[in-house]
């Protein structure tokens, strides 16, 4: 029984943070309908930000996440401005294949930066913050893990407020519905993506921060986390917010109680196989608005 | 106050618009009247800036437009109501209106705006919690007016309001106009619904496969023999 509740507890936290990994993708790709290839790349790039904060910063892995959002924030927007508009603005009247290529390309391209940069080893934040305790009866909570539950529930929440409730987010969200009819009633468009691409990237920093408390971060980590992000946004939605949270939940769940019964490779098929059927039956995801 | 000069504008290697030349005057309405096809929403188009032209002028208040993106185009205080509505149809009533009034950047205006509009259509204010897609045509072409009224237009560029739409419904909305004209704003109005679009206008335009045919006021319009034939079925 202890052993189950702390499985519960441990695929929470992790699906947490696994859910607000995916918020940013869903959120560019849901505004944009682009699909940014190097998200898990940025989220390798954040995780290395953070592990430079606490190592030669010094700072407290909390105490670094502001910097590296701040950072991946104008990463985001200098990404958008001056490498997909560009060719984004060439393809205006067709898809948008060649941003597919783009962010292929861009992540091949940050993947082996990061290996000449910060070599091949692993990785974890200095400090031994990350390695602290909550001890209740038989379970255990890590530090990160609560930490990353709260930080991520917090995230997702504030971001649902300000697309619902502000004036950026009313023009995102319309320009995600319709960019013409926004842009006749006076919204830049142009201006929109750089702020969502950039909106999208800050989050991945909160991610890349909360995520390196609990893995360590290689220059191909973003391979793995990246696949998995996109799973989390099909499963909860293309552009819900609130989907891409639940979504990582389940993953994170499916995980950590599939460990419970089931070799690790099973769970990671198992998360495969829901995937696949929820793309088969339910397109729109389990969370999802259908399109028009 | 929108005068348009010489205009060509197509798609890709399409040519559409052929030499077009028209103005409208503050405080008028004008009808823009022409068959399927015969490029209408490309004129609007063109002047809103969300098709490329090719060479001609549109100048609006004396600012050039041409070469201006859409949304700067709508700062400069015109608004249109796109064929087919376009709403936003995962927002509710209230969001689509007031994210016409954002562009003013004026909480106070935007909420003065959304009260005129509603005023003008108070079934939007009934169901002003509701999604846009859960609307009738009718509701829907209604919102779509009331949205672009919302950005406090001073030139209101309608395309088709009449489409799919029912006679009464059409009739409905058509009445609304003269009193929007009224409250100052300049409305160019392209329509298939010839009779009823003239009948409402001062001056109207005929293009017929790109080109201004036929220009005059109502009712040399209305008693012209090609007119009736081609658009009033007489
Ligand atoms: N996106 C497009 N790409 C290529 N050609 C187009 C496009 N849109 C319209 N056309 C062509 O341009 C011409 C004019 O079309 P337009 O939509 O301006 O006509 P319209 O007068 O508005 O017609 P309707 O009354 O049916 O709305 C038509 O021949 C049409 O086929
Ligand atoms: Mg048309």
């Amino acid at each position: 029984m202890t052993s189950i509740l702390q499985a519960l507890f441990d695929g929470l936290a992790s699906g947490a943070i696994y859910g607000i990994i995916a918020l940013g993708l869903s959120l560019q790709f849901g505004v944009m309908k682009i699909i940014n290839f190097a998200h898990g790349s940025f989220l390798m790039v954040a995780m290395y930000l953070t592990f430079w904060a606490t190592s030669l910063l010094g700072l407290h892995l909390l105490a670094a996440i502001p910097l590296v959002v701040a950072v991946l924030y104008l990463v985001g927007w200098g990404t958008q401005r001056w490498l997909i508009e560009p060719v984004y603005r060439k393809e205006a009247t067709r898809e948008p294949i060649s941003v597919l290529i783009f962010t292929t390309g861009l992540w091949i391209f940050l993947d082996n930066l990061f290996l000449v940069l910060a070599g091949p080893d692993y990785r974890t934040p200095a400090g031994d913050w990350a390695n602290g305790v909550f001890v209740l009866g038989d379970l255990i909570f890590t530090y990160p893990q609560v930490a990353g539950l709260v930080v991520s529930v917090l995230v997702t929440l504030l971001l649902v407020l300000f697309m619902r409730y502000t004036r950026l987010g009313r023009a995102i969200r319309a320009t995600g519905q319709d960019r013409e009819a926004a842009s006749v009633l006076g919204i830049d468009s142009a201006a929109v993506y750089r702020t969502s691409f950039a909106i999208g990237l800050a989050i991945l920093g909160v991610a890349g921060a909360l995520l390196l408390a609990i893995f360590p971060v290689d220059p191909f980590i973003g391979d793995l986390f990246g696949v998995r992000a996109f799973i989390i946004v099909v499963l909860g939605g293309i552009g819900s917010i609130g989907g891409a949270l639940a979504g990582g939940l389940m993953v994170g769940l499916i995980e950590s109680l599939g460990a419970q019964f089931l070799p690790i490779t099973y769970s990671e098929a198992l998360i495969f196989a829901i995937f696949l059927a929820v793309l088969y039956f339910r397109p729109q995801g389990l969370f999802g608005v259908e399109r028009a | 106050m929108l005068e348009i000069e010489g205009l060509h504008a197509g798609y890709g290697d399409v040519r559409v618009l052929h030499d077009v030349t028209l103005r409208v005057d503050e405080g008028e309405i004008v009808s823009i009247v022409g068959a399927n096809g015969a490029g209408k929403t490309t004129l609007i188009r063109a002047v809103m800036g969300t098709l490329p032209t090719t060479s001609g002028s549109v100048r609006f208040l004396g600012e050039r437009l041409t070469g201006r993106q859409s949304h700067e185009i709508a700062r400069l205080g015109l608004a249109q109501v796109m064929e087919g509505r376009r709403l936003f149809p995962h927002m509710t009533v209230e969001d689509n209106l007031l994210i016409g009034g954002d562009i003013l950047r004026d909480t106070a205006r935007q909420r003065r705006n959304l009260g005129w509009v509603y005023e003008m259509f108070p079934r939007l204010r009934e169901r002003r919690t509701q999604l846009a897609r859960s609307f009738s045509g009718g509701e829907q072409q209604m919102l779509a007016i009331a949205r672009a009224l919302m950005t406090g237009p001073k030139l209101l560029l309608l395309d088709e309001p009449s489409i799919g739409l029912a006679p009464v419904m059409v009739k409905e909305i058509f009445s609304r106009f003269p009193g929007i004209n009224a409250e100052g704003v300049t409305i160019l109005l392209v329509e298939q619904d010839v009779r009823r679009s003239l009948s409402l206008s001062r001056r109207g335009y005929v293009i017929e496969q790109g080109r201004v045919v036929l220009e005059g006021d109502r009712d040399f319009l209305l008693g012209n023999e090609e007119v009736k034939r081609a658009y009033l079925g007489v």
